[in-house]
């Protein structure tokens, strides 16, 4: 291999399209085709029964939408656990550490049977924040917070991803 | 001025300038999806491993890696980034130095795909969360648009550069 390049290779960086692209080219349409075929395409036919939250693997609540009393939140997180709630869903505060600075807000949608982060302190960036509300498809992940929301799906026949 | 001094100089100003643009970069919300991002860090990535070889190259990544954990305050996130950044780097390598028709951008492009799908993939399986998977070939999409972006930055960059400014 070598190391400098620039000198060796000035013709093959001097030029935008080589014959060898196609190749490369070819193989990564046909990957990104596969993806799709395999993760995004197949139908889900789950139902959306509810969501789970977890940190660090151990639960922090379960919502579910078929039962009278929805909301189970777990023993080490009911003093870091706030809840409100109106005709349309619930707004759900999770306090991720024990001194209660950094939090997640999440909000149930329980009319349209969705979850969404609506608001966090998490980063500058918050990637949970912007995630899309998750229905039966896809996960909202709080990566410095460590905060993980899924769906309980029943009767799933769909993808693994799905 | 020696060779080798040369280069670690020049080695050090753009893994500085690779973290400064992750940096920036964190500080804006994600393009469409989570975790989805343009990489113009990888701009400085690439350009280290042409001008330098692959050695500074690898350097280059690692160091930007621990950088941008450390002050993004998210050091969970090498768990997933550096070997993400490894492989698909080790990948741009073989396509750079090893295959003989394939231009910077194509290069650009394979690593940017493989970065994003190594990497979702490590992050489900750290996180346990199978079902982020349903993103990957989104995310892997926006990585193909942003390797043609960095590609072309890399390919003008090195066009536009002063000879007598690179190390020979």
């Amino acid at each position: 291999m070598k190391n400098t390049a620039n000198t060796a290779n000035e013709n093959k960086y001097g030029k935008l399209f080589l014959g060898g692209d196609v190749f490369v080219y070819c193989s990564l349409f046909f990957c990104l085709v596969l993806l799709f075929v395999f993760l995004v395409a197949p139908k889900n036919t789950a139902t959306c029964n509810g969501f789970s939250v977890f940190q660090d693997d151990k639960t922090v609540f379960t919502f579910t939408f078929e039962k009278s009393s929805p909301l189970k939140i777990e023993s080490d997180y009911e003093n870091l656990t706030e809840v409100s709630f109106n005709q349309d869903g619930y707004t759900i505060t999770v306090y991720t550490n024990q001194e209660r600075t950094a939090y997640n807000k999440i909000y149930v949608d329980t009319v349209n049977l969705t979850a969404k982060v609506i608001e966090s302190n998490c980063s500058e960036r918050k990637d949970c924040y912007h995630a899309p509300a998750i229905k039966t498809n896809g996960t909202i992940y709080c990566s410095p917070h460590h905060l993980l929301i899924k769906p309980l799906s029943l009767n799933n026949k769909g993808p693994i991803a799905g | 001025m020696n060779i080798k001094v040369k280069k670690v100089a020049l080695c050090g100003v753009l893994t500085a300038f690779a973290s400064i643009a992750f940096i920036l970069e964190s500080l804006f919300p994600p393009i469409i999806l989570p975790g989805a991002r343009m990489g113009v860090s990888n701009a400085f990535i690439l350009l280290a491993t042409i001008i330098l070889g692959y050695k500074y190259g690898f350097i280059s990544l690692i160091v930007k890696i621990l950088i941008s954990a450390i002050f993004s305050g998210n050091l969970s996130s090498v768990m997933y980034s550096l070997p993400a950044g490894l492989i698909s780097l080790t990948v741009q390598c073989i396509l750079l130095f090893k295959v003989k028709n394939v231009s910077v951008i194509a290069t650009s492009i394979s690593g940017a795909i493989i970065n994003t799908t190594v990497q979702n993939t490590v992050f489900c399986l750290v996180t346990n969360a199978v079902e982020y998977l349903y993103y990957l070939p989104y995310l892997a999409l926006i990585g193909a648009v942003s390797g043609f972006l960095v590609g072309l930055t890399v390919y003008f960059s090195l066009k536009y550069t002063p000879k007598k400014l690179l190390v020979k």
